[in-house]
């Protein structure tokens, strides 16, 4: 479910990995940090700000992202010192008033302004938090000046790491091709069971719900293919997959209806066969396709759809012979580099 | 454009009055929850607003809230029993420090799944956790202790939360699912007109594009199901029925493309095109009935609807020439059926009923 593939699936742009790569880094500077610095009991503040104090970074040019970034982290710790000021001095009313405030403005922020709504809502975060902490500590241990460093200390990771990865996103590219072949795999799979071959009236819902995710996830995937040959051939397979899926058979007399669910039936096995075997009897699969390509050919046009269906599914599977081609290629090339 | 305007002026002014609903949503249940948490007593008592604060964060219906809460108090379950594992069995700060690191980075990780809420708040939650046992280490608070507040507080955060914007926040889901079951209608009809007027589809690229386009509007749909669900609580048979509407209005648009695809291959005598454009200006009229939802009407174009394929089909045998056609044939009849499903299903006779549509 939330595995590597299933990750990236839901990451095909790379931005949450970038993120995700930032945050790491941002955390083991500040625990170098704080493990080199001591002070006292807002030592943990160090960490409070590296972890929360990255915000996603805009399609801006670098310096002005950065400048963004700094003025963020600066209202960050003016919040974190204004609430602690508050929770030390227990002013619950005006504590209060604050985190209200705050939370009200980040709702409109996340409508109206999206490009300040991380700060606005880890400001209110903040606020709400950082006066407890204030109230909790009634010696008052932590004081203003510590908590200046710590801010700085926790800003100077946040910005190593924006510095480091300062890309906005990853392109994948071959995770993204493993992606869309792992797809594939799994919708052939589904449409290769006898579940799946009533017809569309007769099918339980959950099934309808399962063939549109994972078509809609295919289409997903394909739209951030940026190799223009191989995008060209995902189309072509997924195009013709998706009219066979939904191929009209109502008014169709029972040996049409057949030879329809016989060609869709051994088409989704053939695709799966091929996507989940071994690379070592790749070949022997696409042979398998070739003869039964054959044998779609040898099929009489007659009365059934004109031989549409039947030339739709060959273009499907030479497609996909094609584009395995090309992979096979160069896999091939890279050995021998 | 006068009427354009209007349009432009009523969405605006919705989306201002939903937003303003919203934050006063926010600001009754903070007050709320910052009043409890005052009186709560107990130091740590400052995550009741925080959950109260990220469950209103983004409620746009009494439904959203709903998913949220259940989110939250599930994420929240999950992290304080994997954080609470961890405290009981590594003591010593040093293992704290390498735990809140991994939960931080599982954090930022989870964001991806952007479904599965849930999985972001247990390892937010799981972060805190260590973050606190960390901050609190030179206090009598233990993490067992801390955890266990923690779970009485998110409860009564998410309660809050979850009580104010039902009261406050307008029930949109019904209004919703009719705005898209006739977003989709339209689509339908609109998508079958461009095949028909497009004098002849010789590229490739047109079905193509028409398909991607299909699965590219129908996600915003597909992303709203799991919403829907929450429906089932209150009205199961409202959302099978949306559900079900929904994916045969989406296979109907697949269809079209069968028909684009089709006649990529074959160009029409006047006697076939005839037929189809009386096939469109029929289809057309029984869609403007069921997006005003008057099934009857709808009900008797559909007899005009099936001589008009029959008589295709007739043309189509009779005329060995003509073969070519059968493709197109029965796609219309396939459509034809499903309208009939459409007009004669229960939702379409719900819809009438709620909205006091005298056929």
């Amino acid at each position: 479910m939330i595995g590597i593939t299933n990750y990236i699936k839901h990451d095909l742009e790379g931005i949450y990995t970038a993120e995700l790569l930032r945050g790491g880094i941002s955390m083991l500077c500040a625990i170098v940090i704080s493990s080199l610095v001591d002070l006292k009991e807002a030592q943990t503040y160090i960490l409070i700000v590296a972890l929360y104090g990255l915000r996603p970074i805009t399609h801006a040019p670098f310096f002005k992202r950065l400048g963004f970034m700094i003025l963020s982290l600066m209202l960050l710790s003016l919040t974190l010192q204004i609430s602690l000021y508050l929770g030390q001095q227990k002013l619950y009313f005006y504590g209060g008033i604050l985190a209200v405030i705050f939370s009200c403005l980040t709702v409109y922020a996340l409508a109206r302004k999206p490009m300040v709504s991380g700060t606005i809502m880890f400001m209110s975060v903040f606020a709400i938090i950082n006066f407890g902490m204030g109230v909790i500590d009634t010696e008052h241990l932590i004081t203003p000046l510590q908590l200046l460093y710590a801010s700085i200390y926790g800003s100077i990771s946040v910005l190593i790491a924006v510095i480091l990865v300062p890309m906005i996103r990853f392109h994948w590219c071959l995770m993204i091709n493993h992606c869309f072949y792992s797809q594939l795999k799994s919708f052939s799979k589904i449409m290769s069971h006898d579940d799946f071959y009533e017809s569309f009236t007769d099918l339980p819902e959950s099934h309808k719900n399962k063939i549109l995710m994972h078509q809609s996830s295919l289409m997903n995937i394909t739209s951030f293919v940026q190799d223009k040959v191989r995008l060209n051939l995902y189309l072509h397979i997924l195009n013709g997959l998706m009219l066979i899926c939904y191929w009209p058979s109502t008014a169709s007399d029972k040996t049409h209806l057949k030879t329809i669910n016989n060609i869709r039936s051994a088409t989704f096995t053939q695709i799966y066969h091929l996507l989940d075997a071994k690379k070592s009897k790749r070949a022997m699969r696409i042979a398998q396709i070739k003869l039964f390509i054959t044998d779609l050919q040898k099929i009489p046009y007659g009365e059934f759809c004109n031989g549409e269906m039947i030339r739709l599914t060959i273009d499907v599977l030479e497609s996909l012979i094609s584009i395995t081609t090309i992979d096979n290629k160069n896999k091939a090339v890279k050995a021998m580099e | 454009m006068k009427h354009y305007k209007t349009i432009f002026s009523n969405k605006l002014s919705a989306s201002n009055a939903i937003l303003a609903c919203q934050i006063i949503s926010m600001a009754v249940s903070m007050l709320l929850a910052l009043i409890i948490a005052y009186l709560y007593p107990v130091d740590q008592s400052f995550w009741i607003p925080l959950t109260t604060f990220c469950v209103c964060l983004y409620i746009s219906t009494p439904l959203t809230a709903l998913r949220r809460t259940i989110h939250r108090i599930l994420g929240s379950i999950y992290g304080v029993i994997l954080a609470g594992i961890i405290c009981l069995i590594f003591t010593t700060p040093s293992m704290h420090l390498l735990f809140l690191v991994i939960f931080a980075a599982l954090t930022l990780w989870s964001r991806a799944f952007v479904a599965l809420y849930y999985l972001f708040v247990t390892f937010m939650t799981a972060s805190v956790i260590m973050l606190l046992a960390i901050l609190m280490r030179n206090t009598d608070l233990t993490p067992e202790y801390l955890i266990y507040e923690r779970l009485i507080f998110t409860l009564i955060g998410a309660l809050i939360s979850l009580i104010v914007s039902m009261s406050i926040m307008p029930s949109l889901e019904r209004l919703d699912m009719l705005k898209t079951y006739r977003h989709y209608l339209s689509k339908f009809i609109l998508e079958y007109k461009q095949i028909l007027t497009l004098s002849k589809i010789s590229q490739d690229d047109n079905y193509h594009l028409l398909t991607a386009r299909v699965y590219q509007s129908s996600q915003v749909y597909t992303e709203k199901l799991p919403l829907w669900r929450y429906a089932l609580i209150f009205n199961r048979f409202i959302f099978r029925g949306l559900s079900r509407y929904l994916h045969r209005i989406h296979k109907m648009r697949i269809q079209n493309c069968i028909i684009a695809k089709s006649l990529t291959t074959i160009t029409l005598s006047s006697k076939p095109q005839e037929l189809l454009h009386n096939n469109f200006l029929v289809t057309k009229s029984i869609v403007a009935n069921l997006i005003t939802l008057n099934a009857r009407k709808a009900n008797s174009k559909l007899i005009t609807l099936n001589q008009i394929n029959e008589e295709f089909i007739q043309y189509v045998k009779n005329n060995p020439k003509e073969h070519n056609l059968i493709t197109i044939a029965l796609t219309l009849k396939e459509l034809q059926e499903d309208l009939h499903h459409l007009v004669n299903g229960a939702l379409q006779l719900y819809l009438s009923y709620k909205y006091n549509i005298k056929n």
